[in-house]
């Protein structure tokens, strides 16, 4: 066998070609009685959360009642799933709540502080001493 | 003690050799209750442990699946009942189709576009590495990923834990559906994963394990595209695979594992008709009393540099610069005479332009 | 061992270098190497004449007798180069695989025959009640379906349409039956990779005719022997 392959999956780029919503799903917890799920309530009653499910399709809103604070769970295609407290935030708090959290692809947040940052070799190469010739090369 | 051992042991051995020598014709699954009037009559043919379809007035009462539906970007003509039938792996599920069908089809699709697209785009990547190529495209792990970053989620609740969270009934159409009802009610331990005896016997046979889980949703990716193609015809399905599949990163020179490269080079240039012979020639060094010596050694074959390496060693500098000689070989791609990628040949107005793999050496 | 190292240090130098070196006298770039006739010799370069010839004495080679069978049966639709359809006759197990084998054409052929199967089953108006959107699934993974672009299929339509009469491989023993010699083996691969050469050379669209006209087409077709096949074997 001269040549044996090493298995290595593919990464995956999305983006390029196809775009898939990393936010696949969004729990919406409210509580009938409480006076911290007004605004939720309010959000549910006036049909605007009808609004923004329409406008996203690619996500299922399971929307359900339980007791305590009203509670926003983003399910991310990472396994990963994060809770928004929305206790006493107003309707329009909240629609930005589920904006901003909708659109993010669920791995933790990290400050970016470097100029390039990529899965691709360079396609200019790494400068070598040794291939410029003798004459140009560094003396001692 | 030991001679009888052995004689016991030939019998078998030799009933497996016929085996492999022979050619095993395909055998009918007689779990699906198939009938058929004629065997080339492929219209008549009939998986009797299936009843119905998911009718779509059912289907399109599911959110998750209508959300994936959309999330997927389906064109419209792709039922909804399709695209649950594909996430159904369970066979014995009250008669309800599943996707065993799909699958097939889906699979024959997708080995077909990878494979152009390798052949055409890597047409001299030696057989091992295309495989390995194929299968970091289309593997199991690989589509288990896509079926994972698609949000589709696994069916686990039993009917009881459905009832007593008022769980609606449309949600679980769309679900990833294999976990049979029985194992549903099994108490998990967490932490200790429980393998199915398919799962056992798949470790005794080939050495290898696949969770079944895994395996579910490279059958779920592979069904939807499957599905894809009776709704949607093979252009759509073929622009879909290029976004999702081919779209993805492929760590070709990562890939590669050479043993004696020096010979594989050798041969390869014999194979290639080179009259010249190969040569591996020192192209500069730090000096060789220096703290820390720098070699950069070249493969040439008569005036033609094949490739280059640097090393801090001699024998280093030359084993690179032959494997770089063999990468910029194996890894060529080419291009058309507008300088844009080679078409395919399921491409309009395909005219070839690239060049087919001879093969590898033997060494 | 390699050849290359059986000359004199001295002839391993290139053609340019060795002018510059030896002026005067002519060195040839051409390295005289001994090649070796009879039984064969452990590091001894074979000679071609005597290597690159079957069992049954078909020297390897573009030549009329040795194309013959395969481009009269591709026509002038189909046609390939010489080239390439000496490559599509050629087994990786001829002459340890130093001359252009036709394996990446039969990878291509295998699936493009695979795909084209599947979708000529399921094309079939159906009154199936599980079939999606008119195509039945149902007969896909059956025999039938699966043996259509099978090897034995395959090989017994490439010898009963006399594909395979010249064809450059080895077996470990060729005197020994069809399926048992590796010979089904071999004619199937050179049938893959006829398909993929068409594939490559015309396209995908010309290929699927081609597989209609002259596969489905044929007299006995690549259809009734699969379906004698499976019914033996059931």
């Amino acid at each position: 066998m001269p040549v044996k392959a090493i298995a290595k999956s593919s990464i995956a780029r999305n983006g390029v070609g196809a775009y898939v919503v990393p936010c696949h799903k969004i729990s919406v917890q409210y509580c009938n009685w409480g006076g911290s799920s007004t605004g939720l309530r309010e959000l549910l009653k006036n049909g605007q959360l009808d609004n923004i499910a329409s406008k996203k399709k690619g996500i299922f809103f399971d929307i359900f009642k339980r007791t305590g604070h009203p509670k926003l769970t983003f399910h991310y295609n990472n396994d990963k799933a994060q809770e928004v407290e929305v206790a006493n935030l107003n309707a329009k708090e909240i629609e930005q709540k589920i904006q901003e959290y909708s659109q993010r692809s669920g791995a933790p947040l990290f400050k970016h502080n470097h100029k390039v940052l990529s899965i691709n070799d360079s396609i200019r190469g790494i400068w070598s001493p040794m291939h410029t010739p003798k004459s140009h090369r560094h003396q001692i | 003690m030991l001679r009888s051992i052995a004689r016991l042991q030939r019998p078998v051995l030799k009933a497996c050799r016929v085996s492999v020598r022979g050619y095993q014709v395909a055998r009918l699954d007689s779990s699906l209750k198939t009938k058929y009037d004629s065997l080339t009559d492929y219209a008549s043919y009939r998986n009797n442990i299936f009843t119905h379809r998911l009718p779509e007035s059912t289907a399109s009462q599911s959110p998750p699946l209508v959300a994936l539906h959309s999330r997927l970007n389906l064109p419209s003509s792709y039922t909804l009942s399709t695209l649950s039938q594909a996430l159904n792996l369970n066979k014995f599920d009250d008669g309800l189709a599943n996707n065993f069908g799909l699958n097939t089809l889906g699979k024959n699709l997708l080995s077909y576009y990878v494979a152009e697209h390798l052949l055409v785009k890597y047409p001299r990547l030696p057989m091992p590495i295309h495989n390995g190529a194929v299968d970091s495209l289309m593997g199991v792990e690989t589509l288990y990923e896509i079926g994972k970053s698609w949000g589709i989620d696994v069916d686990q609740s039993s009917k009881l834990e459905k009832y007593l969270s008022q769980e609606s009934e449309f949600l679980k159409y769309g679900k990833l559906r294999f976990v049979s009802e029985e194992s549903k009610n099994d108490v998990k331990e967490p932490g200790v994963y429980e393998l199915s005896e398919d799962e056992v016997s798949s470790l005794k046979r080939n050495n290898s394990f696949v969770a079944k889980e895994i395996e579910a949703y490279a059958s779920a990716v592979r069904s939807i595209i499957g599905g894809l193609y009776t709704h949607a015809g093979e252009e759509a399905t073929k622009a879909f695979i290029e976004d999702h599949i081919l779209s993805r990163k492929l760590p070709l020179e990562q890939m590669f594992q050479f043993s004696q490269p020096t010979r594989e080079l050798i041969r390869l240039c014999d194979k290639l008709n080179f009259t010249e012979p190969v040569e591996i020639r020192l192209i500069a060094e730090t000096g060789r009393l220096s703290a820390h010596p720098i070699y950069v050694a070249g493969a040439f074959c008569g005036v033609e540099k094949l490739g280059e390496g640097v090393g801090s060693s001699l024998s280093e500098a030359k084993t690179r610069s032959v494997v770089n000689a063999l990468m910029s070989y194996y890894l060529y791609s080419p291009i058309s005479a507008d300088g844009t990628d080679v078409k395919l040949p399921s491409d309009k107005n395909y005219k070839f332009e690239g060049i087919i793999g001879i093969g590898d050496v033997a060494i | 061992m390699s050849i290359r190292q059986l000359g004199s240090p001295g002839k391993l130098i290139n053609a340019a270098n060795s002018l510059r070196c030896w002026e005067g006298s002519r060195y040839s770039a051409l390295r005289s190497i001994y090649l070796h006739k009879g039984p064969r010799v452990a590091g001894l370069k074979r000679d071609p004449e005597e290597a690159f010839v079957t069992h049954n004495g078909h020297k390897y080679g573009v030549s009329e007798e040795n194309l013959k069978p395969i481009k009269s049966f591709l026509s002038d639709k189909y046609a390939i180069t010489d080239d390439l359809a000496l490559q599509v006759l050629t087994h990786k197990s001829f002459g340890n695989g130093i001359k252009p084998y036709n394996e990446k054409l039969g990878a291509m052929g295998s699936k493009m025959l695979n795909l084209f199967f599947a979708k000529f089953v399921v094309e079939q108006p159906s009154t199936n009640e599980l079939a999606i959107n008119g195509k039945n699934l149902d007969v896909l993974g059956t025999p039938v379906a699966k043996e259509l672009a099978g090897r034995l299929a395959l090989g017994i339509f490439a010898r009963s349409n006399n594909l395979n009469s010249t064809m450059f491989w080895k077996s470990y023993n060729h005197g020994v039956g069809f399926e048992t010699s590796g010979e089904m083996k071999v004619s199937a691969q050179m049938m893959y990779a006829l398909v993929g050469a068409v594939t490559f050379v015309h396209g995908k669209t010309v290929a699927e005719e081609f597989i209609r006209e002259k596969l489905l087409g044929a007299s006995p077709s690549i259809e009734d022997i699969t379906s004698s096949v499976v019914e033996k074997a059931q």
